[in-house]
């Protein structure tokens, strides 16, 4: 059979394929990332690459304009080579460089702080460490030294404890110093031992013993494993402070975009393991980097805590995940104990425990659980209700009293996926966008200021809500060509009106930045959904939005999120702005707090017993409401006055035209 | 023991839309057809009032009909490729109004062109007085072109047009609006889609309450009980004040009725399902009596004797004198 050598551009990565595969499978043999939301099944048109040098022989596609084919434009997935190539992968089609999302970013400072300061008065991590003087032995006070060290633990420390047949062997050298004399040595004790212990649910265990006074060097990852993004932060343990954090795209991703999609990939012969090999090694390159930048030492990292949506956790863990999506939706496990990180692959101290937040069930997962320890909500008097707005959102409602979630899928829209020009927020893509009103001048900014490239979900909620108050689409979402003509152009792909948002000259990927219909129609269907469950939620409770005193907002939105954009468009209810608060990423941060205190794991698995799931899916109520939330910003638009007021205003400038 | 009074105290009504204009209201009608206005449920008298009886509009194509089975080819077949003369017959067999489907623009049934499809409209206006449903083909592209120029032609006449549907409502709306006509709001069987298309349309400026909605049709075993709950939850939210659900409702219940195998099959099948000559008017009298008290208020229809029965339906359900259809 012949084989063809495939080099890719810029990096200049080679590898050999067989005749018959794919320019995508190709890609990923030679490590080179080519974004495949669909997971290669030619539906998304996300696989872009550029053939140089060389044939290829494939299907034609909807995805590419015509000049783009003459400019050797191809989608990856459904070419194969027919003689030696050289490609290039375009900016779009790249993972985007490490992005540094900032240890705890502006906007969310202050809440962080609060967290801050309630758990530097109480750090009791999970994993600590204990420099223990041992009195030496003697024939009055022979006991043996795994006792002596145990008994000197529980002295600081109470309750069970235990300990490897490992550490019992090498306690003894820790304990003393041998003495080498001529060809013979004698022991001495030292007695000056350091052990780290940590939380094995109701048991405390002896990780490991070392000479001398380590107690200082104590480290834990707190991990945030997104459907999209993973997020590390590594914390000093005898501090609670935040060194770095770092973050990087799902490799999963190419496997799928949601976690459906992937649980689909993982049913294929080895898909599983595909997968689990995949996260891993997303949170080793975390923490290669995390230790880079600290010079922390990778066996300072005692553990993990690892918070993340059901199915993610169950691929973290290399956890059957199958049945998540199939009726009655039971998973493996909702609340697995800590485990030897090591025995995932995670190479952190080889003894350093790996532990994962409790789930709820097969949709609400340790995410979520992590959110409402970090919003609080279980503690207050006030009826709150949080939204964790991802490819799968989440909604929570509940005060100290009560707490129901539920969730609902919704698309990867706000995260780029099913957006012709939509990404992911990295550098350049447009977060923040404003139109002015009379002309098709915009003003936009982007990640870290680069030339724009797409669209990030920031950026393309404040489209749609200025789509929306200048009349560009009407209450349906369907572009007024007629009545805002200026605004519009027509594709060369399929002839249908878009909305040209950059011209290609302005651009950083040469390409146009567009938003078509179809994208808008994602959109709306995705921000139908969110809305419709949290509106489900709070109904089957018997209350209304206007009850609820407080709406924290989770998610990967970033800083530009603009609350009242949201409104515009109906993702989130017209209540005072002052009522919704943005927590950012309280995954991680939940997850940083069970870690820094065994009072705040605790505190997660009493939450964890108090949520009630509702499955608003199988609610023929949840699709009533899902189609009444499919429109701008909603069909009963009494809901969303301070929106109707500008919409009043948009109305008497047309009816004037 | 007194038997509690269980009525609903209904705050809403149904809009009233008055179709076709005389000449003292600048138009060429004989006589007008007001529908809705109900106060209460339909056809229950001491639920409210029903100030107007369902209307029945009956069917013209502006071409002959390929498909139809004999029972309507028998009361038919000598006009119906003569749309002045079909429109003369329905107004014999008791039509309220004429409803003219313009079938032969659909570029698919004869491409005929705007201006010839307002020939057609031109010659039924002045072959019958009574009001005028006038329906495109229902693609989009080309009742746009079409539509405007059968409303501009017809100004004062108060015609009732054809559909504005989510995706195409601006063209037809404003057309209506500037000449003067009635507009039918197509909303698929869906209550949330009948306010959306309300809203879309009203926001261009269109009133309220000179929307008919058509929430689409579905004949008796094809799918009748979906079309019916949405007709009974947009009337009773109608009632309790929903104004955005206050249209009355247009049904299509002929073409659907006739559509069915159970009333186009022939005698062939006499002998398990009856003869066809009752077994197609009563599929569509079943259709329609059945409909009407889901809150329709005004029927589409084709078979005289279903027309027939449907009348004599509504006037037992209301009190009037009993009318026994003739067999």
């Amino acid at each position: 059979m012949a084989s063809f050598r495939i080099r890719f551009l810029p990096e200049g990565h080679e590898t050999t394929v067989e005749e018959g595969k794919t320019l995508l499978e190709a890609a990923r043999a030679a490590n080179v990332y080519v974004g495949a939301i669909c997971g290669g099944e030619g539906v998304c048109g996300k696989c872009r690459v550029i053939v140089r040098e060389g044939e290829v022989e494939g299907e034609s596609t909807e995805f590419l304009t015509r000049d783009e084919i003459r400019r050797g434009y191809v989608l990856a997935c459904q070419v194969v080579p027919t003689s030696d190539l050289v490609v290039e992968v375009p900016p779009e089609s790249r993972l985007g460089a490490y992005e540094d999302i900032g240890i705890d970013s502006e906007q969310f400072r202050d809440f962080a702080e609060r967290a801050g300061e309630r758990l530097t008065a109480e750090l009791d991590p999970v994993v600590e460490k204990l420099f223990i003087v041992l009195p030496e032995p003697s024939l009055d006070d022979p006991t043996a030294d795994q006792e002596r060290l145990l008994e000197a633990v529980s002295k600081q420390r109470s309750g069970s404890l235990q300990m490897g047949l490992k550490i019992a062997r090498e306690l003894p050298e820790a304990l003393r110093i041998r003495e080498v004399n001529r060809s013979s040595w004698t022991w001495k004790w030292d007695g000056r031992v350091t052990a780290t212990v940590g939380l094995r649910n109701d048991v405390k265990e002896v990780l490991y013993v070392e000479r001398g006074n380590t107690s200082d060097r104590n480290y834990g990852l707190a991990l945030d494993v997104g459907t999209t993004t993973v997020v590390g932060h590594l914390v000093d343990l005898t501090s609670g402070v935040t060194r770095e954090a770092a973050a990087k795209y799902n490799s999963q991703i190419e496997y799928g975009a949601d976690v459906i999609n992937r649980i689909n990939y993982a049913r294929q012969p080895g898909g599983a393991e595909v997968l689990h090999r995949a996260i891993v090694q997303d949170v080793e390159t975390l923490i290669e980097d995390l230790v880079e930048r600290t010079r922390v030492g990778r066996g300072d990292i005692h553990c993990v805590v690892a918070a993340g949506n059901t199915a993610m956790l169950h691929f973290l863990l290399g956890l059957q995940a199958d049945l998540i999506r199939l009726s009655p939706f039971v998973p493996s496990a909702t609340n697995p104990p800590p485990v030897r990180a090591a025995e995932v692959g995670l190479r952190i101290h080889p003894r350093g425990l790996l532990y994962t937040l409790p789930m709820v069930g097969s949709f609400v997962g340790g995410d979520i659980t992590a959110g409402i320890l970090v919003s609080g909500m279980h503690q207050s008097e006030k009826l709150s209700l949080l939204l964790d707005i991802g490819t799968n959102g989440e909604v929570v409602l509940g005060n100290k009293e009560f707490l129901v979630a539920s969730s609902a899928s919704a698309g990867p829209a706000f995260e780029g996926g099913s957006i012709s020009c939509g990404m992911r927020a990295t550098c350049g893509a447009i977060d923040s966008i404003r139109m002015f009103r009379d002309g098709r001048a915009i003003s936009a900014t982007t990640v870290d200021g680069c030339p724009p490239v797409g669209l990030c979900g920031t950026g393309l909620i404040d489209a749609l809500s200025e789509m929306v108050i200048a009349g560009v689409v009407d209450r349906a979402g369907r572009f007024q060509v007629r009545s805002a003509p200026d605004h519009f152009r027509v594709s060369e792909a399929d002839a249908r009106p878009e909305l040209l948002l950059v011209s290609a000259e302005e651009a950083g990927s040469g390409r146009d930045v567009i938003m078509s219909q179809t994208d808008v129609e994602n959109l709306v269907r995705t921000k139908g959904a969110i809305y419709a469950a949290a509106d489900s939620l709070v109904e089957s409770v018997g209350l209304s939005f206007e009850k609820v005193e407080k709406i924290y907002i989770a998610g990967a939105f970033g800083n530009k999120l603009d609350t009242s954009s949201c409104i515009t468009i109906g993702l989130l209810p017209d209540v005072p702005i002052e009522r919704i608060q943005f927590i950012g990423n309280s995954s991680v941060a939940g997850a940083k707090r069970a870690m820094l205190s065994r009072r705040m794991f605790e505190e997660v698995n009493r939450i964890r017993e108090r949520i009630t799931y509702q499955e608003l899916m199988v609610d023929p109520a949840y699709m009533e409401k899902f189609t009444s939330a499919c429109f701008l910003p909603h069909t009963d638009l009494a809901r969303f006055p301070s929106v109707a007021k500008s919409l009043d205003g948009q109305r008497s400038r047309i009816s004037t035209t | 023991m007194k038997v509690p009074d269980v009525k609903e105290n209904w705050s809403g009504r149904v809009n009233t839309v008055t179709i076709g204009a005389t000449e003292a209201e600048g138009g060429t009608r004989g006589r007008t057809v007001t529908i809705g206005g109900a106060s209460g449920t339909a056809l229950l008298s001491f639920d409210g009032e029903m100030p107007n009886p369902p209307a029945i509009a009956m069917e013209v194509f502006d071409k002959e009909p390929a498909a139809w089975p004999k029972p309507l080819e028998d009361v038919y077949g000598d006009v119906w490729s003569d749309p002045p003369a079909w429109a003369r017959r329905v107004r014999e067999l008791g039509a309220d109004l004429v409803h003219l489907r313009l079938l032969s623009t659909h570029p698919d049934e004869g491409d005929r062109s705007p201006e010839e499809a307002l020939e057609t409209v031109q010659a039924v206006l002045e072959a019958v007085d009574l009001p005028l449903i006038v329906w495109g083909c229902q693609v989009p592209e080309k009742d746009q072109n079409v539509m405007p120029k059968i409303a501009e032609a017809t100004q004062g006449e108060n015609c009732l047009l054809g559909a504005a549907t989510e995706t195409d409502y601006r063209t037809l709306a404003a057309a209506a609006q500037a000449y003067g006509h009635k507009l039918i709001a197509l909303a698929p069987c869906d209550i949330n889609k009948t306010k959306q298309m309300s809203i879309l349309v009203t926001d261009m400026g269109y009133p309220l309450e000179d929307i008919v909605v058509y929430p689409t049709t579905a004949a008796l075993g094809y799918g009748m009980e979906y079309i019916y709950s949405i007709l009974e939850r947009g009337r009773l939210a109608a009632l309790s004040g929903d104004r955005l659900l206050a249209q009355p409702v247009i049904l299509d219940v002929g073409s659907e009725a006739w559509r069915t195998k159970e009333a186009k099959a022939g005698d062939e099948f006499a002998e398990v399902w009856g003869p066809a000559r009752q077994r197609g008017p009563a599929w569509e009298a079943v259709t329609a009596t059945t409909l009407l008290q889901g809150g329709a208020d005004l029927l589409v229809m084709c078979h005289p004797k279903a027309v027939e029965a449907v009348r004599s339906a509504v006037n037992q359900l209301v009190g009037k004198e009993l009318t026994v259809p003739v067999g």
